[in-house]
Parts: structure tokens; C-alpha cells; sequence
């Protein structure tokens, strides 16, 4: 079996003194879309950061683990070493467009000025034409000559993921690219995005909440829950057999999955926030399931019986209220 | 997650620069407050004129004989005073003012007020002050307070509101529209309720804010009018007098004019350090 | 009626086309009625003109019978209507906690006195579900799920007869949004209330509503029950809108794939929409 393309090992960063993020770990294979869910204080997006070097200007430093791209580690990479791969091999896609465009500069010298640096042997303009037509840009030639402010919420996430794009990279880190956008735009976007993919053999990691685009484009998922990785395998399997309480109880609370009649069954109190200390498994308060041994030691994350894909954190993974321990 | 930018770092949650600067302003507050008291020397007590520091005379002593010394303490207390009660009262009306034009509904009653701000702001400052002292009457006291005082205070706040009206206003108008404000009004809440309640507390943080800033700006034209003869008179000490009487003798007793502008300027880093650390702190306010 | 719009119509100073356009909508006692839309498509223009925060260009919002430019601040009517914000966070006072801004709604209407009006909100908070411990924090400690909380709480101390949700639950996590929909619903019954949702998030709509209208671009195109909305949409927006949610066991029924394909993305116009 081939070596995945970004493997990421016990990973954990600190910030502050504290850990927001212990032991994640998960695989990208080359062509591959991994979705990572989870909601705020999940560490979803640190762990972006962590992956493509952004997470000094957070003020974070990763302290243990591992992060294996084609044979490097990117944790151990300075600034410097990222500057050669970010934009060229890996290209990151924030959650907030409008961040990533400067603001009094026309699409079309941005876009310019980022081909020059980052892939010099391409003719700017030709180039331009390539990448718009690449990410379906309406009236490509209209957009090129407006500022940022003066385009539209779709057409600005496909800008940014066009600039994602310049370097030809491996792997694209998208932020929640749809979170923001409308409903309609947001099927857009995600085709978009898988279509790309498939074109260029790409592999994406997809930041996301939303359980449904998970099954819509993601092939693997890592599902995310106070810093921990606590279930993780092929999209198909654990959206359709879920083991952890978190991922069920996820999928039980959207509000398509109860009758009009029925009361949603919602998680009982909040994720846990900055520095909240939380002893054992951190799902343990809100879980429906959770016996002593829960609060009292961190389930090990292992791979399922018969099932090596999928992996679970979780002492009583796959059990249900009514089983016992 | 939030970012502190902290050049220097923190102590009990307050950055360094803000204990700094409390403590050093506290130290002055302090000593313009028992030195004049507990010193060997009055303000008028005449000894050998135009000597060097020395130990009976830290600062030395001025033409007449006085000792530099206690003069600029008790100078400081004017000065401190003054300017205390100048920024505080401004600030007061010119938050209440602005809050209320910025949030009125009934456009007369902001443009009105803005234009009156107007007017002020634009008027040249120094002849303002100047005239309203003329006017006011520059030797006009007011019970223990020394001549000159009580028109310089009120030339001052009466220029000085305008600028936190403004502020405020700007404040007030950015806020009407946030969702608190709108739901405000949808649950009927009366227009001072939501002023007081719901504007101010927001609008007089920014207001006091710029006024630490501003508070070394005043204390440097108190002390600027007595070079133009019209701030307090002789001889109360103040720190502005004090230095126009040694600036024609700074190659024979620079100890006149350097010892009170040296306090001056160590008030105003304090009260720029307090200022520049509130400001950083509102950043992260949420 | 308890709340009616009728033929309202809004223009922006210095735009052009209208935000909401030809708009009338009945709102009856216990009624649900869910408001589906984009963003650009009417719908927070609409809230706030349902609330009485924004005077319509033309057309008029009445609350039983009386339209909105007639009701004074202290008239019992201005109660009747209230509403719940996106943001829980900019929706509350930043300096009040959490008992202060129930309790100055509360002393407001119901003339009781200080102590009175504490105790009156501490209960209304405890109904709504804030944790005895958050009742006397400020919004900066509070969660969003709990922040929302208390701004329902805010608007059932005017003991209204309608409340007007927009987008309550789309700024808050997922495990928490499912809490505050059976809130909502739940408060329905025990506060006999009527319910105006305003959500672009259909899965909210089709839980809590029994109508609903869908909004394009300003205008009303297509209401009915909510079931038969989702069951059988007739408009293609509404085709669109409900294909478009992402994942297969989202929708209610399935549905074929639209078959009139609109425009290639017919809201990617730039410049000019709010």
C-alpha cells in the first residue's frame, strides 16, 4: 500500500500553556477529499494551521507528533522552508475571503502579481485565462477588472480558490469554504472543488460542520471533538455506522432527521471551551452513554475490529443507551 | 482565539506599561500633595537667589530667592488639579451631548449641536481661550481658588467638550444600528433608558479613553497660557509660570526652567503610558 | 390577525431596486410560519419591517389592525410583537448581565419594583434554560447557545403574542441549534405563541413551521404548507433551493432533479445588491 501523501501522527500544538489540540492523527492519500468536522474548540482549524504552517502567527507551536508530506515533516519546517511550499505544493483556502484579497488592488494585478512569484515560468496572462475557466468564473474578463468589494460572496470564494490554484498544488487546506455562502452557491462550490480534484489528481482537506457536505463530496472523514480526533474512517461507513456518541448523536440532532412531531434529539450543554479541563474522554459530560471508566481515562484511538479504515475513540464504541457496559 | 500584543509583558492582568505609568503618575500626585506640606521651605520663603541644586534646595532657586523645590510641587497641584477637572468635566458634557445627537432620531437636534462643535473646533484655539479669559475676567477668584484659575478652567472645558462630543456622537451612531440597540427599541424601552443604559456605557469608555490621552495635552497649555500672561497670576506657583521666569536665564540657572518642565514631561509619559494601555485593552474588548 | 403585511414594498436610500417588493403575509394566534431566502432575497429587510424597526416605502404592517407608524412606545401593542436576532452576541447589551437585561424589560412593562423584577427574571431565565450560574454573567462569558437563550428570554418578558426569529440558530454550533429549535418549539405551546421563522436553513423551516413562503430577490415566490412545500415545490427556486442541500437523507421527500434549470448562477451580480 502506497504511503499516503500527508500523514499526520500524534499530533499536538499548544498555545498559551495549554493544548487545544492531543494525538490527531489522519492520512491524505494523493486524490483524496478528507473532511474534518467539528465545532468550536473541536480544533479544527489549528490543526489547519498546523499543516500549513501558519500556526506561529497564532501563537502556537506544535509540540509533539508528526506531519509527513511526500517525506517531510512539516512541523519541523522554519518559515523560510514553508515560503518554497505554501502556494506551490500546499495552498490553504480561509474561511473569510474577503481576508485574503487586498482590498484596493484589482482581481486582475492580485492574481497577476501571485502568478509572477509563485509560478514565474507561466505567462501571467494565459495563465489568468486558465485558472478562471478552471473554477467556471462567470464573464471572466468583467471580473478581472473589479475590486474585491465589488464582487459577490460565490464569486469571491471561487477567486480564492482560484489563487489556491496557481501553483498546480498537491493539496489544498479549504477552511470551511462554504460556511458563508448561501445554500445554492454552496453545491456549486463543493462541485466545483471535487471537479478539480478528479481534473488534477489534488487531494483536499475539507474544514467543514456540516455533516452533510461530508456526504456529498468527502471520501474520508476525521470527526473532531475538543482537540481530539474521536472517530475517523471512509465518509461512507461512519456516516452510515457511526460508533462514537459524538458522531451519532451529530447525526441525530440535524433537524431532517427527526418527524415534525418529534422533539430534536439535542446534545445536552456545550463543548468545552479555552482551558476547560475535562477528566477522561472530553465527550464524557454530555454523553448519553457514558459509564464511570469514561471520566476517569482518554480512550485510546484504535482501529475497529474487521474494519482497519475505521477508527474509533470510544470505550463503549457502537453500544447503545440500553446496552450494557 | 485572541492574540495579546504585549511588548512588554503583564503583572495581576494589567500590562507593564499601565503600572508604570500609575505608579510614576501616583508618585507625583503624591508628592505635589505632602511636599508642600512637609518641607523645610515655603513657596515664598526668600533665601539666596539664583543658587544651584543643593541640599537645602534640590531644584535650586529662582530670581527671587524662593526654593525651586517646593514651588514646582506646589505648582503641580494647580496643575494637576486644573487639568482633572477641565478633562473631567468635558468629558461629561461632551459625552452626554454627542451621545444624545448621535442617537436622537429628530436630525434638528444633531445638526444643531454639530454645528456648534463645529464652530468651536474650528475656531483658532489659542484666541479663544484667550478671549474667554478677557471676558471671564483673567483675575476673577472664587474663594481659596487663586486668581486666574477659575476663567482658564472655564475657557478650557468650554473648548474642550466639543472634541468628546464629536467622539461620542460618532460612537453613538455606529451603535444604532447594532442588533442590542434596535432590540431596544423594539421592546419599548424609553429613549433616556436606552441612552443611558445602552449608548453611554459604550461611548464614555471611548470618550475616556481619549481623555487620559488628551489630559497631557491640557496639562501642557495650562502650563503654555502663563507664557502668554493670561493663565494664574504671581505668585501662585504653576509649572508654566515657573518656566517662563527661568527661560531668559537658562545659561545661568537652567535649574529654573528644566526641574518643573522635567515633571511635566514625566506626567505626561505616565498619563501617555495609562492612555496607550486602555486603548490596547479596548481592542479586545468584545 | 394578529400581525399582516400588506403590500409592502422597501427601497434603500440611494438604490435602485426595491429590497422587498409586493410582500403580504398574515400572521393568525399559534400560527408558524416559516420565511425561506437567500442572502439579497428580502428576508432580514423583511423582519425588521414585521417588527416595526423599519418604516416600509409603501404598504403598511399592522399588529391587529393598527399599523406600525400609529403604535407609540408605550402602547400594549408594541409588546405584541418581538424579536430574536442572528448574532447572539451583538444582540445583547454588552455591559448588562444576563438578569439585568430580562429584568429592565420587566420593570419596564410591568411596573414592579427592582428586587421584584430580579427575582421575575431569574425565573424567565431558568424557564428558558441558562444554568442557574450564567444568570449574573455578561454576554463576553456567556456561550452563543446561551446568549440566545437570553435574548428569548428578553422577549418573553413583554409577554408577546408573536415572535419573529431571524436566522435563530444559524450562527450557533450544530450540537447547540438542536437545544434552541425545541426551545422554540416547546415555548410555542407553553406561551401560546405565533411564529414568524426567517431561516435560509430549510431543515429549521420544515421542523418548526406549518407554512412557509420562499423568497427570491426581493419577492414572494411560493407558499403553502410547509409539507407540500417540501413534498412537491412548484417554483424552480424552491426545486433549487431544496437540491441543493447538501447530502442525500437531507431532504424531506426525494426529489427528481430539477428539470427547468435557471440561468447559470443568476445571483452572482456584482455591485449594487445590499
Amino acid at each position: 500500500m502506497t504511503a499516503a501523501l500527508l500523514e499526520v501522527r500524534d499530533l499536538a500544538i499548544e498555545i498559551a500553556g495549554w493544548e487545544p489540540v492531543v494525538d490527531v492523527s489522519f492520512d491524505v492519500a494523493a486524490g483524496e477529499c478528507v473532511a474534518v468536522v467539528g465545532e468550536t474548540g473541536s480544533g479544527k482549524t489549528l490543526t489547519c494551521r498546523a499543516v500549513t504552517g501558519l500556526l506561529q502567527r497564532r501563537g502556537g507551536k506544535a509540540v509533539r507528533g508528526s506531519a509527513h508530506f511526500d517525506g517531510v515533516d512539516l512541523l519541523e519546517l522554519s518559515d523560510r522552508q514553508w515560503q518554497a511550499l505554501r502556494g506551490r505544493r500546499i495552498s490553504f483556502i480561509p474561511q473569510t475571503s474577503m481576508s485574503g484579497l487586498d482590498p484596493i488592488m484589482r482581481i486582475r494585478n492580485q492574481l497577476q502579481e501571485t502568478i509572477r512569484v509563485i509560478a514565474p515560468q507561466d505567462d501571467p496572462k494565459q495563465r489568468m485565462r486558465e485558472l478562471l475557466e478552471l473554477v467556471h468564473m462567470p464573464r471572466p474578463e468583467q471580473v478581472l477588472a473589479l475590486y474585491p468589494h465589488e464582487l459577490s460572496g460565490g464569486m469571491r470564494q471561487r477567486i480564492m480558490i482560484a489563487f489556491a490554484l496557481v501553483g498546480r498544488p498537491q493539496l489544498i487546506v479549504a477552511d470551511e469554504p462554504t460556511t458563508a455562502l448561501d445554500v445554492t452557491l454552496q453545491r456549486n462550490i463543493l462541485q466545483l472543488l471535487k471537479e478539480l480534484q478528479h481534473e488534477t489528481s489534488m487531494s483536499l482537506i475539507l474544514v467543514t460542520h456540516d455533516l452533510g457536505v461530508v456526504e456529498e463530496v468527502a471520501d474520508s472523514v476525521a470527526i473532531m471533538y475538543a482537540g481530539r480526533v474521536v472517530e475517523s474512517g471512509r465518509a461512507a461507513t461512519v456516516l452510515r455506522e457511526p460508533l462514537h456518541p459524538y458522531t451519532r448523536a451529530l447525526l441525530a440532532a440535524r433537524p431532517f432527521a427527526a418527524g415534525r412531531d418529534q422533539e430534536l434529539a439535542a446534545i445536552g450543554g456545550q463543548p468545552p471551551g479555552a482551558g476547560d479541563h475535562v477528566g477522561g474522554c472530553p465527550f464524557s459530560p454530555r454523553c448519553s452513554i457514558a459509564v464511570g471508566a469514561c471520566s476517569e481515562n482518554v480512550p485510546p484511538f484504535t482501529p475497529v475490529v474487521d474494519r482497519p479504515d475505521h477508527r474509533v475513540a470510544c470505550w463503549r464504541a457502537g453500544k447503545d443507551a440500553d446496552d450494557a457496559a | 482565539m485572541r492574540s495579546r500584543r504585549n511588548s512588554f509583558g503583564s503583572l495581576r492582568g494589567w500590562p507593564l506599561s499601565r503600572w508604570v505609568g500609575v505608579v510614576l503618575l501616583g508618585s507625583i500626585v503624591l508628592a505635589c500633595i505632602v511636599m508642600p506640606e512637609v518641607w523645610s521651605s515655603s513657596t515664598d520663603a526668600i533665601s539666596l537667589p539664583l543658587k544651584g541644586p543643593s541640599f537645602d534646595h534640590p531644584f535650586g532657586t529662582d530670581t527671587v530667592g524662593r526654593d525651586v523645590f517646593v514651588r514646582t510641587f506646589a505648582g503641580g497641584r494647580i496643575d494637576l488639579a486644573l487639568t482633572f477637572v477641565v478633562v473631567a468635566t468635558s468629558v461629561v458634557i461632551g459625552t452626554l451631548i454627542g451621545t444624545v445627537a448621535g442617537a436622537s432620531r429628530r436630525r434638528s437636534i444633531d445638526v444643531v449641536a454639530m454645528r456648534v462643535v463645529d464652530a468651536i473646533i474650528a475656531f483658532p484655539f489659542i484666541v479663544l481661550v484667550l478671549g474667554l479669559v478677557v471676558v471671564i475676567g483673567p483675575t476673577v477668584r472664587w474663594g481659596f481658588i487663586p486668581p486666574g484659575l477659575p476663567s482658564t478652567a472655564l475657557a478650557l472645558i468650554f473648548i474642550s467638550w466639543a472634541f468628546y462630543a464629536r467622539i461620542a456622537r460618532a460612537e453613538a451612531l455606529s451603535l444604532r444600528d447594532r442588533d442590542y440597540v434596535v432590540a431596544a427599541r423594539t421592546l419599548g424601552l424609553s429613549p433616556a433608558r436606552i441612552v443611558t443604559r445602552h449608548l453611554m456605557p459604550s461611548t464614555v469608555r471611548v470618550c475616556t479613553a481619549f481623555a487620559v490621552g488628551h489630559t497631557v495635552v491640557v496639562v501642557g497649555i495650562v502650563a503654555a497660557l502663563a507664557f502668554l500672561g493670561s493663565g494664574v497670576q504671581q505668585p501662585t506657583p504653576e509649572w508654566g509660570s515657573i518656566m517662563y521666569e527661568g527661560a531668559s536665564l537658562l545659561q545661568i540657572a537652567w535649574w529654573i526652567t528644566v526641574m518643573p518642565g522635567v515633571l511635566l514631561v514625566l506626567s505626561g509619559l505616565s498619563l501617555s503610558l495609562i492612555a496607550d494601555s486602555l486603548l490596547d485593552r479596548g481592542i479586545h474588548d468584545r | 390577525m394578529l400581525l399582516e403585511a400588506r403590500d409592502v414594498e422597501v427601497t434603500y436610500p440611494r438604490q435602485d431596486a426595491p429590497a422587498l417588493r409586493d410582500f403580504d403575509l398574515q400572521v393568525d394566534e399559534r400560527a408558524a410560519i416559516g420565511i425561506v431566502g437567500e442572502s439579497g432575497s428580502g428576508k432580514t429587510t423583511l423582519g425588521r419591517a414585521l417588527i416595526g424597526a423599519l418604516a416600509p416605502t409603501k404598504g403598511e404592517v399592522l399588529v391587529r389592525g393598527k399599523p406600525w407608524s400609529e403604535v407609540g412606545r408605550r402602547d400594549p401593542l408594541r409588546r405584541s410583537v418581538q424579536m430574536i436576532f442572528q448574532d447572539p452576541y451583538s444582540s445583547l447589551n454588552p455591559h448588562l448581565t444576563a438578569r439585568q437585561t430580562v429584568g429592565e424589560v420587566i420593570r419596564h412593562w410591568h411596573r414592579v419594583g427592582r428586587h421584584a423584577a430580579s427575582r421575575r427574571a431569574a425565573d424567565l431565565l431558568a424557564d428558558v434554560g441558562l444554568p442557574a450560574a450564567a444568570i449574573d454573567r455578561r454576554p463576553g462569558r456567556l456561550s452563543g447557545g446561551q446568549c440566545q437563550r437570553v435574548g428569548i428570554a428578553r422577549a418573553l418578558a413583554c409577554e408577546p403574542q408573536v415572535l419573529v426569529a431571524d436566522e435563530p440558530t444559524s450562527s450557533l454550533d450544530v450540537s447547540v441549534q438542536a437545544q434552541i429549535l425545541n426551545l422554540l418549539r416547546s415555548l410555542r405551546e407553553t406561551h401560546r405563541l405565533a411564529l414568524v421563522i426567517i431561516s435560509h436553513d430549510l431543515g429549521v423551516v420544515r421542523y418548526l413551521t406549518d407554512s412557509a413562503v420562499v423568497m427570491y430577490a426581493g419577492e414572494a415566490v411560493e407558499r403553502g404548507p410547509t409539507d407540500v412545500l417540501f413534498a412537491r415545490p412548484k417554483h424552480p427556486y424552491t426545486r433549487k433551493l431544496l437540491d441543493a442541500i447538501p447530502g442525500q437523507t437531507s431532504a424531506g421527500a426525494a426529489q427528481p432533479p430539477s428539470a427547468a434549470p435557471l440561468a447559470a448562477q443568476p445571483r452572482e451580480t456584482h455591485a449594487g445588491r445590499k
